[in-house]
């Protein structure tokens, strides 16, 4: 029960990176050998920014926490399947909880109904709304701007697939256009804000 | 339109997770021999993380990480190497789930002990000056009044700390002790601010008389000294473990039962901790 007390005269010799330059990415190199520490730090950087992002998506938080619960058990567990080659740890990471959060609304099948009768009038005014959150990131500011410069088809094209998890068909049928357009205007859309937000690699 | 330049208008659908799982696999077979394809996808993927990062940040509870660092240390990690197709989409399923608090689970906080209004001698007759009553009863307590709030600051300094075999095991026993105590149907909570900085938060349940103290930002000790739980009840302060504080565990289960305590109290205690408290209590929380 008692835990082991550290001899403080002798500091581990990774003090000084633990304390400075510990990037999200060193970090998940040292999760993926089991540092339980090394966790509780990423956890630290990025765990509002997860629920925020999968709150966003399925509005009900105890549903969202319980995603988010899932998201960092598979950070924790599949770190050392991290390839930093392929993009950086905020991606894998944003990315993974994007694509749960989306998992379990496609998984309740009822609630999509549902979500699909309410459709697209609950979606776009929210985006706008966004911003009279007690919390605005620096990133909306950018992403607001970026979205202005998409035509009105676009916009809601991939407003309703990221921030409504809609699958491009869903958006077809909420948009009342081909599937092969919204399939367009979504590579579109997102070159578009690529472009306007600097994003490349 | 040929069937590469048709998956090819994929991509944006595939930043954006709006694809079927039958598109999803075609595409990902695309982009192994596509680079162009490749680095399409990877700047559209960072794209959509933008949008992600525009959603208003949410702070999870204490509760929610304590459970997770308690969950993480029972649950074993895969090794690297090649994915065989097939588990590729499996889901990850833990060992033990713990499932989140109830979302009405509003912390009471109607307990807010510092050691700035123990020293004061504040006599306000709220649920912390009855804590505090009992917590005087013990002529020990008397001592040194402000030494454990300076003593806090002297060694704010992060070591290392890895667990051992034998620890490994501990860890995995409070983990679990844990997750069962935050997921009792009476559990119950409060809040309260560290004197020294950060905030400590007393998870119980009466039913399985055993209780759990989860902080923020507690700093690290100074020399051999040591965090060490009291539950205090009539009969005065009962040792209830030591420990030091460490971000990679940010909780602490307490030793023993509840019994007829009425409170839990932390003091900065010499190693090894004291059979009496020989310290004014940092944190004082009434379970009630």
């Amino acid at each position: 029960m008692l835990r082991l007390v550290p001899n403080i005269n002798k500091p581990s010799e990774d003090y000084a990176s633990d304390v400075e330059s510990a990037s999200k990415e060193s970090l998940l190199r040292r999760i993926a050998e089991g540092d339980q520490k090394a966790f509780s730090r990423l956890y630290d950087d990025v765990a509002p920014r997860v629920l925020g992002l999968i709150r966003r998506l399925l509005i009900d938080h105890a549903q969202s926490e319980e995603v988010a619960q899932e998201v960092f058990l598979e950070i924790w567990q599949t770190a050392s399947r991290f390839d930093e080659n392929k993009g950086g740890a905020s991606t894998w990471i944003l990315t993974m909880a994007h694509r749960r959060a989306v998992d379990r609304i496609r998984a309740s099948q009822s609630s999509r109904d549902r979500d699909t009768k309410v459709g697209i009038r609950d979606f776009a005014p929210e985006y706008d709304h966004v911003s009279e959150s007690v919390e605005v990131t620096i990133e909306h500011e950018r992403v607001k701007k970026a979205m202005a410069r998409l035509t009105e088809l676009q916009r809601q094209a991939v407003t309703l697939a990221y921030y409504g998890g809609y699958s491009h068909s869903e958006v077809a049928a909420l948009l009342k256009v081909p599937i092969g357009t919204v399939k367009t205007r979504l590579r579109d859309g997102m070159i578009r804000l690529r472009d306007e937000m600097g994003v490349a690699s | 339109m040929t069937e590469r330049d048709e998956l090819h208008l994929l991509t944006g659908a595939y930043a954006l997770n709006a694809l079927d799982e039958t598109e999803r696999a075609a595409l990902e077979d695309y982009l192994t021999e596509s680079e162009e394809a490749r680095t399409e996808v990877t700047e559209l993927l960072d794209t959509a993380v933008m949008l992600g990062l525009a959603s208003p940040p949410v702070t999870p509870s204490p509760e929610f990480k304590a459970n997770l660092m308690a969950l993480i240390a029972a649950t074993p990690q895969l090794g690297s190497g090649v994915v065989p197709q097939s588990e590729k989409d499996a889901t990850v399923t833990p060992l033990v789930a713990v499932p989140p608090l109830p979302a009405d689970a509003v912390p009471t906080s109607d307990v807010q002990a510092s050691i700035r209004d123990i020293a004061a001698g504040s006599t306000s007759s709220s649920a912390e000056a009855r804590a505090q009553a009992r917590w005087y009863r013990r002529p020990m307590t008397m001592l040194v009044a402000a030494a454990a709030a300076v003593a806090l600051f002297a060694g704010g300094t992060l070591v290392g700390q890895q667990f051992t075999e034998t620890n490994y095991q501990d860890a995995m026993a409070q983990a679990a002790s844990l997750a069962e105590l935050t997921a009792a149907p009476d559990v119950e909570r409060s809040e309260s601010s560290v004197s020294g900085g950060g905030t400590a938060t007393l998870v119980w349940s009466e039913s399985l008389q055993r209780s759990a103290m989860m902080f923020d930002s507690l700093p690290e000790l100074a020399g051999d000294s040591v965090y060490q739980l009291w539950y205090i009840g009539d009969e005065g302060a009962v040792a209830a473990g030591t420990f030091t504080a460490s971000s990679e565990q940010d909780w602490q289960m307490l030793e023993g039962s509840m019994g007829d305590a009425s409170a839990v109290g932390m003091t900065v205690e010499p190693a090894g901790g004291s059979e009496q408290p020989t310290t004014n209590p940092i944190v004082l929380i009434e379970e009630a």
